[in-house]
């Protein structure tokens, strides 16, 4: 008898104490930031460190998010009506989460700011919506290619390529089968086998051909003969060049494992790379590069995380102090620039930790280059761009098929 | 089948089961032997059998990653093991004994809809789950994924030990409340040891299913408060865009001794619970 | 109100406030959820059987629904044999036997994500063993990849699978066995019967409920797949291996269309409550 009232009272009791997350106290504001990039904590602590030197009551708490979590436990977050105040989000989903009044506006704030021309536009555009600005670029992500150039070297070329010819020619001259027992271990460059790899490494080398897979409004442009071309490369990267392992599902990721043991010369990584590498293959001398390109114009997918305020913050002002504090120079250069994180404000690249790591400046000149995709659907894009170009370099469809059926189901995954 | 064997046929046979043993336990062996080599050597090819030097930095990797988050990954996993068995104990052990004892009109209705949970699965269920645990303000908690480990896993608790309750003799309680004995007393303390096995049974069921889960902690858990080792295995392993192997096998490895402990120690119950429970 | 039935009551109290709370409720919302559009921030809208009319013009739905069809044909035989071999060869209590039992039942306890990532790596075609040895040997010219196809890839799974849980399956058929009286076969040899007329003509027969049991629940079970395929093949190649729980998982939780997913769940739960239903029949047809 006893033991089913404890029972029962137990569970009523668990129920309700974490039922409530904590009472807020009255007179001081509490904030609460998420991102999913640990370093965040890092600024937080400096934030309170200078609220506190400055009298003010105000606390930022952190909280990381997994990289795959980023947008259920957002969603979660809202639909309770229990969202952080500030949130540094991928910034592809912005378009969805505008759409949702997720974010609040700020246009002025963001128009007062000094250094507003230093941030990248075009991962601003991501969080426009009606001519209001609702997020800043806060962690930046950019594809390109690294090239082992070690290997480069011994096989007569003193510079990385440039253009598709060139890219399909040293790939080839390349791959090799080393230790001779008939099988090629040592691959001229890989495909992508991921719906975000192709996203993030696939959509510059469509952009560098002239073409591009959404257009202004939405609107789906990827039918063109610049994607059926771009089609084309890959598919011969396999099977005419065979300069790229047939794929498998987990090229991706061992993709990188490949680089850093030799048996991948060119492959597409990214500045979050760079430390990595410094500890798995500190031997290999590697150059940055980007997307090689046909018509002289290169890009890269301008990724990364945009930080905003959510509609659910119970103290807008308090939590643009913070965004303002967190995009100052000391936090980003003693907190993201010491970890060689690519900072979204191109007038501080020039400081002490970068000059110790003369690769990070390549992306000096790469940055420019960056475009980003805006779609309120971009989740449901990954699935059939991932089918159709895996089906033309499988060749169960052809090129042309592949192209048209994809920009209809694109067009399709997009309506609703 | 009656016939005897000679003593080539036994030899024979034990052969064939212990090289059968032998490659069931390959996959493992290999696992083992791979979270215990240098980074550069994981990913040589050819592959060298044994590694050297043999070295436990895989496991200083997974343990140091992102000031220790696997640890408590490991942590949380426990914390929610051990509430789920306690609560299992608390709440099946007087459903059971109410199941057998205390008949009434209704209560085969309730013993029925106890058994229907068995048949719809949670995994069914993850999207009502997901926003009631957002309601009720647990999504992301320790005690939300407890609830519905619990709530999943009690119907098999409460068949398995109302069987074991009804086969003792109730002649054994009958004695006792004529002695003045209550029934929460006669439960505690006269047949909570005659039920052992059966509990052990139940034990190693929830212990696998609340340590083994993937799903739910994936989808209700989103952040280092609640997830568990096997979303851990998932989320470190495959960090943006590169899979470090060496980590992943240690991470295997470890995820993997304690239910194997766990097993090896209960297994004699456990085999005999389910051969017994299950077919009849 | 009797004694019985206050005391009853009390007792089930615990249980009957969890069942109430985590599966009643949700199975009416369930319910309710499929005829809903969802927004995390704004007022849901009632759009009668939208989602449903939308879920059976998803070709990605029936996709899965046959994905996971094949895989059950495929992993359930497989399942099934290795279960029923060791069964038999170790279907008499001696100490050796009983050693075997626990060995080849361990795999049972490993998770599904970490014997993905056991066999994920051992069959990986970069850097697997496997297909090292395959390439020693000569079996393979070049390394094989295990994953680049749908009955490839379907059927590295199911090795995986059949190593992992056939030893549950074999404790079933073991305590099956046992539950056969050995009258049954002393009289057989007294008849003269051969060991392969023994087997078909008592062992079989009177294990049939056994074996169906088993059957539907490792059936039961491969309808519920998404761990071994989430970290293995992630539905590739080109969705040919996205389960129905993938299926719903995706729509629900990556394209948060709550409503459709909650549309696929109501369908789903159907189809296993209708082999529940048939594994309630096996189970009153071997008491017969």
């Amino acid at each position: 008898m006893k033991k089913i009232i404890i029972a029962v009272v137990l569970l009523s009791l668990t129920c309700a104490l974490f039922a409530n997350g904590g009472a807020d106290k009255a007179d001081s504001v509490e904030l609460r930031i998420w991102n999913r990039n640990a370093l965040m904590e890092g600024v937080v602590k400096m934030f309170n460190d200078q609220m506190e030197a400055e009298g003010k009551d105000v606390r930022a708490v952190f909280e990381v998010i997994p990289y795959d979590q980023q947008v259920p436990k957002f969603m979660a977050a809202l639909s309770s009506n229990t969202a952080p105040d500030v949130y540094s989000l991928d910034l592809v989903q912005y378009p969805y989460f505008l759409e949702q009044d997720a974010f609040a506006p700020i246009t002025k704030q963001y128009e007062s700011l000094s250094f507003k021309d230093a941030l990248p536009q075009g991962n601003i555009d991501v969080a426009r919506k009606d001519g209001e600005v609702y997020a800043l670029p806060y962690e930046l992500d950019l594809s390109t290619l690294l090239v082992n150039m070690d290997i480069l070297r011994e096989a007569g070329y003193d510079k990385p390529p440039a253009t598709w010819e060139e890219y399909i020619e040293i790939g080839m001259a390349v791959t090799k089968d080393t230790d001779g027992d008939g099988n090629i271990d040592q691959w001229g460059s890989h495909l992508l086998n991921s719906a975000g790899g192709n996203m993030f490494w696939g959509l510059p080398y469509l952009w560098g051909n002239g073409g591009a897979m959404i257009g202004p409004g939405e609107k789906v442009t990827y039918d063109s003969k610049a994607t059926r071309e771009v089609y084309q490369l890959w598919y011969d990267m396999v099977h005419t060049y065979k300069m790229a392992p047939e794929s498998s599902i987990q090229s991706d990721f061992n993709a990188y494992n490949m680089f850093i043991s030799g048996k991948l010369v060119m492959y597409h990584g990214g500045n979050f790379n760079l430390t990595s590498l410094r500890t798995d293959a500190p031997e290999i001398d590697y150059e940055i590069v980007p997307i090689p390109s046909n018509t002289g114009r290169h890009y890269t997918f301008g990724g990364g995380n945009l930080i905003g305020i959510t509609s659910q913050s119970k103290d807008f002002d308090a939590a643009w102090s913070f965004i303002e504090y967190a995009l100052s120079e000391e936090p980003l250069v003693e907190v993201y620039a010491k970890d060689y994180g690519l900072l979204p404000r191109t007038d501080l690249f020039d400081n002490k930790y970068y000059r110790e790591l003369p690769r990070m400046m390549a992306f000096v000149d790469i940055l420019p280059m960056a475009k980003t995709p805006i779609s309120k659907n971009y989740n449901k894009i990954y699935d059939p761009l991932l089918y159709y170009i895996n089906s033309s370099i499988r060749g169960e469809l052809s090129v042309d098929e592949a192209v048209t059926q994809g920009a209809r189901a694109i067009a399709e995954a997009m309506e609703d | 089948m009656t016939k005897k064997t000679g003593i080539f046929g036994k030899i024979a046979f034990h052969a064939m089961m212990v090289l059968l043993a032998c490659l069931f336990f390959a996959p493992l062996v290999w696992t083992l032997i791979t979270s215990l080599k240098i980074s550069s050597e994981v990913i040589a090819y050819p592959p060298e059998f044994w590694p050297s030097p043999v070295t436990l930095v895989q496991y200083g990797k997974i343990l140091g990653y992102q000031d220790g988050v696997f640890l408590k990954f490991l942590f949380n996993t426990a914390i929610m093991v051990a509430m789920t068995l306690g609560l299992m104990v608390l709440v099946a052990y007087p459903a059971a004994y109410a199941f057998v004892f205390f008949p009434f009109k209704g209560s085969k209705f309730i013993f029925i809809l106890v058994l229907a949970i068995m048949m719809v699965p949670f995994q069914s269920l993850v999207i009502p789950l997901y926003q009631l645990l957002i309601k009720l303000r647990l999504f992301d908690t320790k005690p939300g994924l407890t609830f519905i480990y619990i709530t999943y896993s009690i119907p098999f608790c409460i068949f398995m030990l109302r069987n074991a309750l009804a086969s003792i003799p109730p002649a054994i309680r009958e004695s006792a409340l004529i002695d003045g004995a209550k029934d929460s007393r006669i439960l505690t303390s006269m047949y909570f040891p005659l039920t052992l096995p059966a509990l052990s049974t139940c034990i190693v069921f929830v212990f696998l299913a609340v340590w083994n889960d993937f799903l739910l902690s994936m989808l209700f858990a989103s952040s280092a408060k609640a997830r568990n080792i096997q979303v851990a295995l998932n989320y470190l392993s495959v960090t943006k865009f590169t899979q470090d192997w060496g980590v992943i096998n240690a991470g295997v490895v470890i995820s993997m001794i304690p239910v194997i402990i766990m097993f090896v120690f209960l297994q004699k119950h456990y085999v005999a619970g389910m051969t017994s429970g299950s077919v009849k | 109100m009797d004694t019985n039935m206050r005391k009853g009551l009390l007792y089930l109290t615990p249980v009957a406030l969890l069942i109430v709370i985590f599966f009643i409720v949700p199975v009416i919302s369930m319910f309710h959820l499929s005829f809903l559009e969802w927004s995390p921030t704004k007022a849901n809208t009632f759009v009668f059987f939208e989602n449903y009319i939308d879920l059976f013009h998803d070709s990605h739905f029936l996709q899965s629904f046959g994905n996971t069809l094949l895989y059950t044909v495929i992993v359930t035989p497989i399942i099934f044999f290795m279960a029923f071999f060791f069964a038999l060869v170790l279907r008499k209590n001696t100490g050796s036997n009983v050693v075997y039992r626990v060995i080849f039942f361990i795999p049972f306890t490993i998770s599904f994500v970490a014997a993905s990532y056991v066999w994920l790596w051992l069959l990986s075609d970069t850097y697997g063993i496997l297909n090292y040895v395959l390439l020693k040997v000569g079996i393979v010219e070049k390394p094989f990849n295990f994953f680049n196809e749908q009955f490839r890839a379907m059927m590295a799974v199911s090795m995986m699978i059949g190593w992992k849980t056939q030893g549950f399956s074999m404790l079933l058929l073991l305590s099956g066995m046992a539950g056969i009286p050995n009258e049954v076969y002393e009289s057989a040899a007294i008849d003269g019967a051969g060991r392969v007329r023994v087997f078909f003509r008592i062992t079989l027969p009177l294990l049939r409920p056994t074996i169906v049991l088993a059957l539907i629940l490792s059936l039961a079970g491969s309808f519920r797949a998404f761990d071994q395929f989430y970290v293995m093949t992630h539905g590739n190649p080109l969705n040919r291996t996205m389960t129905l729980l993938m299926y719903i998982n995706r729509v629900g939780f990556e394209y948060f269309e709550v409503g459709k997913s909650a549309a696929a769940s109501v369908a789903f739960s159907l189809f296993l409550l209708g082999l529940s239903v048939l594994q309630l029949k096996a189970g009153r047809y071997g008491r017969d």
